[in-house]
């Protein structure tokens, strides 16, 4: 690291509270669609805690997918700062900001997202092959995770032998491979039947209480995001709204919201 | 982590079975067109090599002007104003370096067998038995059937192995007769194939006597020198041009009015000949690995285009640029790898047909070379072609952003 850099990496690490995972600092996204500029968001600012489960909330044309892909790291604003944990992204190379994203952030897609001809296992140890992990740990992890997702006899399969609760479970455990402190779920329940949708958000719930991840959802579904413990709602590009979920009560006040022990007893 | 972006490749290949097997046959195609005519032509150089070659590299040609060697003589060296003597060999015979010479003429005439006429090469050539040892020894002439001609056979042939069996309906034969401008002349040998149709379809006779049918007393055709061992022949080939230059009142700065080459140089003239006209084959042949290169580039840009979920995908969860770039590369050199292997397989077969072929057909040039060189060249090409066609795409698949390449459907 160049001193320069190395300087820039402490302002922004000083600056940053500690224990935020990520931040947004006035994002904007404007797209240009030919010589018209359209504003995706404007001036979104957003602090994410480590160990927080939050909710981010809007209906579609909100901003809400772009607003992914800024805490995802897979894009950069077009004006404005994103920190992940406390490092400028836009100052990083394509390159770099792929090792880290895939060191520090997983995702979990609506639509799964798996390599059809790789099996659950080779999903599993792909983003820990992308790390240069030797393949034994990888192989050994990565059997842990999908045995923790109760697919330990599916190692085998491929995606198109799988039910969509199945192919979840896996994205679920690619997203923990590399152990990351973020798990970005885009929709995550967007395509699966509400009994499987309750599989799925226990477990997000159960990363978030029994292992500290990070949890963040977007999605338009109130439903799903009233389990966590901030939601944050956005229209028309900017934040318009934060309020408290029910998993905030329920981590605080152990209250009659749906408990995390109740989501684990439907797996 | 190469072993498994190898993998990745290679489910991609397989996961479209019927395009990829389309693509790699026109790798082997290529491939195969190319690696059997390199192997013909360099089996074509060697054959040709060797047949000069058994002639001996120290011999020297002297031919008349704008004539060229083993062209023959015939109309063309009566034309050309210069000739060639007997003087000229006894000038030859004294040059330094010089182990011994003689002269050959040659003339095309109207010969009779039974009731035939056909048209022959007649070859003057000494018949005093040390020189007829050098004669034979330099040209490879072995008799076949019969005896050799002696000293005071004047009306009698030692005929070529050709002119024996192709030019007459009935074959000649030891004993049988061949009216030669109103001469008889009597056959008694077959020579054992030469190899050069010159040699074989002429007829040997004593020199007297073809200065006697072609009617000159004095020319020659061609002047053969052998050089001493331990003597460089371009070096006698040097001193005999300054000789005969000096005896024909010519400077030696002008060029001379006749030929004169060695064997070695005679090789490479043929050699470089044969060169120009591989260079041409594998040319064309180039022109369809090209079109099966451009199969793969093609092939390629569709597989990333397909796959564009999937790059986004692997980007997300931490792919770099570079290991995009190795998945799509692998495959297209996988591709044109398992095509140059097949294409090097199916090549050395066509080769190998061809001289099967050509040699019951009696083309006994045409003659596949195979070697490891050739089989290791096969393949560093089809490595080199599956880079080339595919780093254009790779490149496109590495550079896709991923929020792009995500939403793609």
């Amino acid at each position: 690291m160049s001193s320069s850099k190395a300087r820039q990496w402490n302002e922004s690490h000083s600056d940053a509270h500690d224990g935020v995972i990520i931040e947004l600092q006035d994002v904007w996204k404007i797209y240009k669609m030919g010589s018209v500029e359209v504003p995706a968001l404007r001036g979104v600012n957003l602090k994410i805690h480590k160990g927080s489960f939050v909710a981010v909330m809007g209906a579609s044309g909100s901003g809400k997918s772009t607003c992914m892909n800024m805490i995802g790291c897979l894009d950069v604003p077009t004006k404005g700062k994103v920190y992940l944990d406390g490092q400028d992204v836009s100052l990083m190379s394509e390159s770099a900001l792929a090792q880290i994203r895939g060191r520090k952030i997983g995702f979990v897609f609506q639509t799964f997202n798996l390599i059809p001809t790789l099996t659950a296992l080779e999903n599993v140890m792909l983003p820990m092959t992308f790390q240069n992990i030797p393949k034994h740990k990888r192989e050994k992890r990565a059997r842990e995770l999908l045995e923790m997702v109760e697919l330990g006899d599916r190692t085998g399969h491929k995606p198109g032998e799988l039910s969509g609760g199945q192919q979840q479970r896996v994205a679920i455990s690619r997203a923990l491979s590399n152990d990351p402190e973020l798990v970005l779920a885009d929709e995550p329940t967007g395509n699966l039947d509400s009994k499987m949708g309750v599989e799925v958000m226990s477990f997000l719930s159960r990363l978030n209480k029994e292992e500290g991840k990070t949890v963040v959802m977007v999605t338009h579904d109130s439903n799903g995001a009233k389990h966590a413990e901030m939601i944050h709602k956005l229209m028309d590009g900017r934040i318009v709204g934060s309020e408290v979920g029910e998993g905030q009560q329920d981590s605080s006040t152990g209250g009659k919201a749906v408990s995390s022990m109740d989501y684990t007893s439907t797996l | 982590m190469i072993s498994d972006i190898f993998k990745l490749a290679f489910e991609n290949i397989m996961g479209r079975k019927k395009r990829s097997i389309l693509t790699i046959l026109g790798v082997v195609i290529g491939g195969a067109a190319i690696i059997s005519l390199i192997s013909i032509g360099m089996g074509m150089q060697e054959s040709v090599k060797g047949q000069l070659g058994n002639v001996g590299a120290n011999k020297i040609l002297i031919t008349p002007g704008g004539v060229h060697a083993y062209s023959g003589g015939g109309p063309a060296s009566i034309e050309s104003g210069s000739i060639l003597t007997d003087d000229d060999l006894e000038k030859v015979k004294n040059v330094r370096g010089v182990d011994s010479a003689f002269s050959i003429l040659y003339r095309t005439v109207i010969a009779k067998y039974g009731n035939e006429y056909m048209y022959i090469n007649i070859a003057g050539i000494p018949t005093n038995d040390d020189t007829r040892i050098v004669v034979d020894d330099m040209q490879g002439y072995k008799v076949e059937y019969g005896r050799r001609l002696r000293e005071n056979d004047k009306y009698k042939v030692e005929s070529g192995y050709g002119t024996a069996f192709d030019v007459f309906e009935n074959d000649v034969k030891v004993g049988g007769k061949l009216e030669i401008n109103g001469r008889d002349f009597e056959v008694v040998a077959i020579m054992e194939k030469a190899g050069n149709p010159v040699d074989d379809n002429s007829v040997f006779m004593p020199m007297e006597s073809a200065r006697e049918i072609a009617d000159e007393p004095e020319r020659v055709s061609l002047i053969i020198a052998k050089v001493l061992d331990g003597f460089e022949p371009d070096a006698v080939a040097g001193e005999i041009e300054d000789e005969l230059k000096k005896a024909r009142g010519i400077s030696r700065r002008d060029d001379p009015d006749f030929n004169i080459e060695t064997s070695e140089r005679v090789i490479e003239h043929v050699s470089s000949v044969l060169g120009v006209i591989q260079i041409v084959l594998v040319g064309i042949a180039a022109i369809s690995l090209i079109v099966a290169s451009v199969g793969i580039m093609s092939s390629t840009y569709t597989s990333v285009l397909e796959r564009t979920k999937e790059i986004g995908i692997m980007k997300s969860i931490g792919a770099k640029n570079s290991s995009i770039l190795t998945i799509f590369l692998f495959e297209s050199v996988i591709i044109s790898l398992i095509g140059g292997l097949f294409g090097c397989i199916l090549g050395i077969a066509a080769a190998m047909a061809v001289e099967f072929y050509g040699g019951t057909t009696g083309g006994s040039m045409l003659q596949a070379s195979v070697t490891t060189e050739l089989l290791l060249l096969g393949l560093l090409v089809s490595l080199v072609v599956g880079i080339i066609s595919g780093l254009m795409p790779a490149r496109a698949a590495s550079r896709l952003h991923p929020v792009d390449a995500l939403r793609f459907k």
